[in-house]
């Protein structure tokens, strides 16, 4: 062995035990059919295909020859063409889908709690028909395959150990623990009326650690992936209640079937937003600025939960209440090395089965190193800020930062005191012989261009004294925090968040069958009504405002809204009301309007002119 | 606010009890309803106390009343019998009630109740 390699391999060696110290215990709910698996074992259950856009896809490598050096070796394959792992070969047909429900699945196990769609408006209903109804035009992963997933998984990786795959990056500010779950399939759909299905299934923790000399590295943030999300909402700091953790190992609650990380058990609301829908709650919000600021007024929906506003939502089931998983449980993890992997490393093809799915949610997706379209992911070349950390340094550093910034800016302030006591001088100079020019008989005809100098010495003047009241007050700040840096105070720990998960609150509907019975009859009973208010009165949109207000007023009273239901109501009547009374009186409003005016100005010119 | 509200009971009052006294020609607002004119103006009194005693009901008593009376209102402009002065009263009112300092005191700042985060013990 070569003096690189065996330094390559202590490197590898001391890389596992920090990942081991550090690795986080998983939560999984009750019935969750798949666990982080090898993909070796995966690899071997799969063929790999290739595919361009209105074509048969060809095999390429026939199951059980796919290995990780097959797809290495493979790697992005032919660019014009989809390269894809294939899992299931034939879904279960509906015969096998009753028997495995019925006898096999742990899904058995799994309360689904209070109806999804009890859970959110009727709006909210409306938009999930019509995503519905969106997967007779996109591809999808067909009906079965997901049952036949978790039987094949079942039948062949049994009780093996689950497995993790780590990878330690260390950049100036932080070491990086990325802990990547490989899970065979995402059954969110199928199972637990989620966004999407899709073979393969990447899940990603990673932990950030500062190198502290006297007690080595300590871990000060955690972020967790959901849904392909980034920034600072994902990371909780070490000391945030938040984050459960069993010793030096923070705990994960994977969401059932859509393996999405969280740091708190319960159910969770899943808000999808669409595009347009976006474009017009901004509209929206600038007119209830106006409504809100210039009229001091209160709307019906100020201080409203985000996930009552119009947008697709799922649930996320992450009670960890299942299968408890990785250190100080029975099912200790298999860690390996992402660096010791080809196929993580070279294969930039999907893990699994390609839909055809232009919205992508039903498409596999690509590995822990690459985008579906090739480049590289953010969370493998800038994991720091991937979790939203540049600018945050680790805490064992920051006073130690503060005090070099300081020093910096100390000696930049008595610089710029200098440049200004220079420029002060300089001004005074010119000043002093402007006012001496001024007073010839003659003004000589340069005057004017010496005013302009004197003018651009007073403000080269004043913009470096300002630049020192400037430093002034950033070195102030500064000794602050430091202060309360060296006195063991932190910020907030939650400072950072803006739309962090939060479980659901344990309060379901009033009435609760009857809420969820309404909720799953009630978009289809309102476009029946609609159909049947338009058969008889034609276009007359009265009926229509009632029969949707009917709906509106029995939805607030199973969420416990009425109050906001009567407030919206009154104010709606009445902008209808003043609409009515602008536009039948518009031309009185605006003589009156245009009298009080004139009365107001001759009254405040008057008193002007008295206190003159 | 309950100044107001007693002002229009005692529009309200007046209409119903003129129409009862078959003054209508008079008072053009109490030609649709009379018994539920009084009602109103009844009411209003009620709902004008409340509100004069600052009691938390007031206030989505005070709003649902001016719902009614716009409801009315439109319902009649609608049918080609407009009360203008009942609906530019309801609306002001409407408004005025919606102001930020009034609601204050009743403690109807915000309708919805704010979710937190459940605290839980490690």
């Amino acid at each position: 062995m070569s003096a690189g390699s065996s330094h390559m391999a202590a490197d590898s060696v001391a890389d596992l035990a920090l990942l081991r110290r550090f690795e986080p215990q998983l939560r999984l709910t009750r019935g969750e059919h798949f666990q982080p698996m090898g993909i070796d074992t995966y690899l071997g259950l799969t063929d790999l295909l290739s595919g361009r856009q209105g074509q048969e896809p060809e095999v390429v490598v026939s199951r059980p020859e796919v290995t990780q050096e097959v797809l290495a070796k493979w790697g992005g394959g032919p660019a014009d063409a989809v390269n894809y792992l294939q899992f299931v070969r034939r879904p279960l047909n509906a015969l096998e889908l009753v028997r495995f429900r019925t006898q096999q699945s742990p899904l058995r196990q799994f309360h689904r709690g209070t109806l999804r769609l009890a859970r959110v408006g009727l709006a909210g209903r409306l938009l999930d028909a019509a995503f519905a109804l969106s997967f007779l035009a996109r591809g999808r992963v067909p009906g079965g395959v997901a049952a036949a997933a978790a039987a094949t998984i079942r039948d062949t990786v049994g009780d093996d150990p689950p497995v993790y795959y780590g990878r330690v990056t260390r950049t100036p500010s932080y070491t990086v623990l990325q802990y990547y779950f490989f899970y065979a399939y995402n059954d969110y759909r199928s199972h637990y009326r989620g966004a999407n299905d899709h073979e393969g299934d990447w899940e990603l923790v990673s932990l950030y650690l500062s190198e502290d000399h006297d007690e080595g590295p300590t871990l000060e943030w955690a972020a967790f992936a959901a849904h392909d999300r980034s920034g600072p909402d994902l990371r909780r700091r070490w000391d945030d209640l938040e984050l459960e953790r069993v010793g030096e190992h923070p705990i994960l609650y994977v969401g059932a079937g859509s393996h999405a990380g969280f740091f708190a058990p319960g159910d969770y609301l899943i808000r999808i937003e669409l595009r347009p829908l976006a474009r017009l709650r901004e509209q929206m919000e600038e007119l209830r600025d106006v409504w809100r600021r210039l009229l001091r007024q209160r709307g019906s929906a100020d201080g409203e939960p985000e996930d009552r506003r119009l947008a697709l939502a799922f649930v996320d089931y992450a009670r960890g209440d299942g299968r408890m998983l990785g250190p100080r449980t029975e099912h200790p993890f298999e860690a390996r090395l992402v660096e010791e992997q080809p196929a993580l490393l070279e294969y930039a093809g999907l893990w699994g089965r390609y839909s055809q799915d232009f919205l992508r949610g039903e498409d596999a997706p690509t590995g822990p190193r690459f985008n579906p379209d090739g480049s590289l992911r953010t969370s493998w070349y800038d994991p720091v800020g991937w979790a939203g950390l540049h600018g945050v340094p680790p805490l064992s550093w920051e006073a130690e930062m503060i005090s070099e910034e300081l020093e910096k800016l100390v000696s930049s302030r008595l610089a710029t005191a200098e440049a200004a006591a220079g420029a002060a001088a300089e001004a005074e100079r010119l000043g002093v012989r402007l006012a001496a020019l001024e007073q010839l008989p003659a003004p000589p005809a340069e005057l004017e261009g010496r005013a302009v100098e004197l003018e651009e010495a007073t403000r080269r003047a004043q913009a470096l004294l300002r630049e020192i009241g400037e430093q002034n007050r950033l070195i102030e700040a500064l000794q602050e925090r430091r202060t309360h840096l060296l006195a063991g105070e932190r910020k907030d720990p939650r400072a950072h968040l803006s739309h962090p998960s939060i479980p659901e609150r344990e309060e379901g509907p009033r009435l609760r069958r009857l809420a969820e019975t309404w909720s799953a009859l009630s978009a289809g009973l309102l476009l029946l009504g609609g159909v049947a208010v338009a058969g008889v009165f034609r276009v007359s949109p009265l009926p229509l405002l009632l029969l949707l207000g009917g709906f509106i007023f029995v939805e607030s009273l199973f969420s416990r809204r009425l109050v906001v239901f009567v407030h919206a109501l009154v104010l709606g009547l009445a902008l209808v009301t003043l609409a009515i009374l602008v536009w039948e009186f518009w031309w009185p409003i605006f003589v009156s309007l245009t009298a009080a005016l004139g009365v107001y100005l001759i009254w405040s010119n008057l008193a002007e002119l008295r206190g003159r | 606010m309950a100044l107001l509200l007693m002002v229009q009971a005692t529009l309200w009052g007046l209409a119903g009890s003129l129409d009862l006294l078959e003054a209508r020609p008079a008072f053009p607002l109490a030609e649709d309803l009379s018994p539920a004119t009084l009602a109103l103006a009844g009411l209003n009194i009620v709902v004008a106390v409340g509100m004069l005693l600052l009691r938390p009901w007031a206030w989505l008593a005070a709003v649902s009343l001016q719902g009614v009376i716009l409801a009315w209102g439109l319902l009649t402009y609608f049918r080609g019998n407009p009360h203008y002065l009942a609906m530019t009263v309801a609306v002001s009112l409407v408004l005025y009630l919606n102001l930020r300092e009034v609601r204050r005191p009743f403690g109807v700042e915000e309708l919805h109740p704010r979710r937190g985060m459940r605290e839980r013990e490690l």
